[in-house]
């Protein structure tokens, strides 16, 4: 764990020193998901111009919403996004080679090794929202309550990682997957914008067990608004671990299906 | 003018190879409907009326200019332009007699005539799996929003061409291409309707480009629209597109002796 946590550490070093010589590209993340979050922001502020809720939540409930998901998508720029999506390229080019024959977990380090500091901003900038909204929605914040939004905030992020490992590790078994990025692209930005409360029936069920991006800031919100029930709270969590548990077990099964460079 | 269209008809030609990736950027529509149809539904529950527009004229809205900005694929040239600047390949293109401008869009206009034969069908299928309402306007303003469509996209292509060529003078542009993409999709009405917004808003927004790129020919082409409104935001578009055309050139020929590229 030591180990791990010390080669963590010097991947961050050394993505510094290298994000030094592209000064200008190293806030590039931010201001593309900060924009793409003010739109988001401005998008729902002029529709609650024209009504009072949507589905049972208020304006609160939905800046909440919007912070939250910001925040988790910012924890992914920071610190996976960057590592995680080279994995096709690297298996099509054959560049893996170099990291399943380094002493050190190839998934820890391709996880770790392009951490994106520039979106640090985009972090203060949702934890902004957040507050607003709480202030907009009169909620009494204790200590426990932050802690347990905090704590279902980074599960989510986890469950976020989770899902983009499961999808890229499909290049193993595909050739071309650009169109499931795509595909992953739009889903998020559909959930982005449509809180979970939302979903009703068949989508209820996609997007809550099937691809479940539609929990990921609906979760963390409805518990820091008072409005998250046990049993959603212990569905939530049954679906971090199912899909952690998975995205390592095809991560592995993936990895066994590597055909390499020189094969 | 030949060249252009045999540049064209390669292009065209060449997303068949790509039809799979052409087909799911068609369907990526499909998600944004969807998501007029979850959010817009549970706005409407309960209320008529919001805006001005009713349930099914707002799905309405949200097929056409779904459609329209899956064409909208210019967002690639500028991209592209700044790799192949930064990574000093550009020279491929400078050497060959063509004018830079024309070249990008009948690239792009071969792209987006594939593109089309995907949209179509996806724009009749989600209107009819969504259930939104049918044109209820004048014929001469559908035609005019028809007739938009390629002026705007156009327009876009000449103004991410702009935007490229700048790569000679900072090496790197990607950082304004990322910040101004989600901004003109939203003056665009792409997200949303920008008839909602306040009026003052509306009134600056007129005198741009962008909202006539998507959202002036949607609201010709669902009838939300008069012809004589749409004429005046045409008139709009072209201004801006010969500005844009004009400013364009002059900035390719001063900004090109600023490349380093290989083999030069």
């Amino acid at each position: 764990m030591k180990r791990n946590i010390r080669f963590i550490l010097l991947l961050i070093k050394l993505k510094l020193s290298h994000m030094m010589v592209f000064r200008l590209s190293f806030f590039i993340g931010f201001f593309a998901d900060g924009m793409l979050f003010a739109v988001q922001l401005l998008t729902f502020q002029i529709i609650f111009g024209q009504v009072d809720s949507i589905g049972n939540w208020g304006q609160g409930e939905m800046l909440i919403f919007i912070g939250t998901f910001s925040m988790i998508n910012g924890l992914n720029m920071f610190i996976y996004f960057f590592g995680v999506s080279n994995i096709p390229r690297l298996i099509r080019t054959g560049g893996l080679d170099l990291y399943i024959t380094k002493p050190v977990n190839p998934l820890l380090r391709l996880t770790f090794e392009n951490v994106n500091l520039g979106s640090a901003p985009l972090l203060i900038f949702s934890g902004v929202i957040v507050a607003y909204g709480v202030s907009v929605l009169g909620a009494e914040v204790t200590a426990p309550l932050l802690t347990g939004y905090i704590t279902l905030t980074l599960l989510m992020t986890l469950l976020y990682y989770d899902m983009e490992v499961i999808l890229r590790t499909l290049p193993f078994f595909f050739i071309g997957t650009s169109a499931i990025d795509r595909l992953e692209g739009e889903l998020i930005m559909l959930n982005f914008k449509v809180p979970g409360v939302i979903y009703q029936g068949v989508f209820k069920i996609i997007f809550y067990f099937i691809l479940p991006y539609g929990i990921m800031a609906t979760v963390p919100t409805q518990a820091l608004s008072r409005t998250l029930t046990a049993g959603g709270l212990l569905q939530a969590l049954a679906v971090v671990v199912f899909f952690t548990v998975f995205a390592l077990w095809f991560w592995k099964f993936g990895l066994k299906h590597y055909k390499s460079a020189s094969s | 003018m030949k060249k252009y269209m045999a540049f064209s008809k390669i292009f065209f030609k060449a997303q068949i190879i790509y039809r799979f990736d052409v087909a799911v950027t068609a369907i990526e529509a499909l998600g944004r409907i969807l998501f007029a149809w979850l959010i817009w539904g549970a706005v409407f529950a309960g209320r008529d009326v919001v805006g001005g527009f009713t349930f099914r004229s707002m799905l309405l809205y949200y097929v056409v200019s779904s459609c329209i900005a899956t064409l909208d694929i210019c967002f690639g040239v500028s991209s592209e332009i700044n790799h192949e600047v930064r990574n000093g390949l550009y020279t491929k293109f400078m050497v060959i007699p063509i004018n830079q401008q024309l070249y990008w869009l009948s690239k792009n206009l071969g792209v987006v005539s594939y593109l089309a034969m995907f949209v179509l069908p996806v724009a009749l299928i989600s209107g009819w799996l969504f259930g939104a309402g049918g044109y209820a306007g004048q014929p001469a303003a559908a035609i005019l929003g028809l007739l938009m469509i390629p002026l705007g996209l156009a327009f876009m292509v000449t103004f991410h061409f702009f935007i490229g060529i700048h790569a000679f003078k900072f090496h790197d542009v990607g950082f304004f291409i990322y910040f101004q993409s989600a901004l003109v999709q939203f003056t665009q009405g792409g997200v949303i309707p920008i008839n909602l917004l306040p009026d003052t808003v509306l009134n600056i927004l007129r005198l741009l480009p962008f909202p006539h790129v998507i959202y002036t020919p949607s609201m010709l082409l669902i009838g939300g629209m008069d012809f004589r409104e749409g004429l005046f935001s045409a008139g709009v578009l072209i201004v801006w597109l010969a500005g844009m055309s004009a400013a364009a050139q002059f900035a390719y020929k001063r900004l090109r002796i600023k490349y380093d590229g290989v083999g030069i």
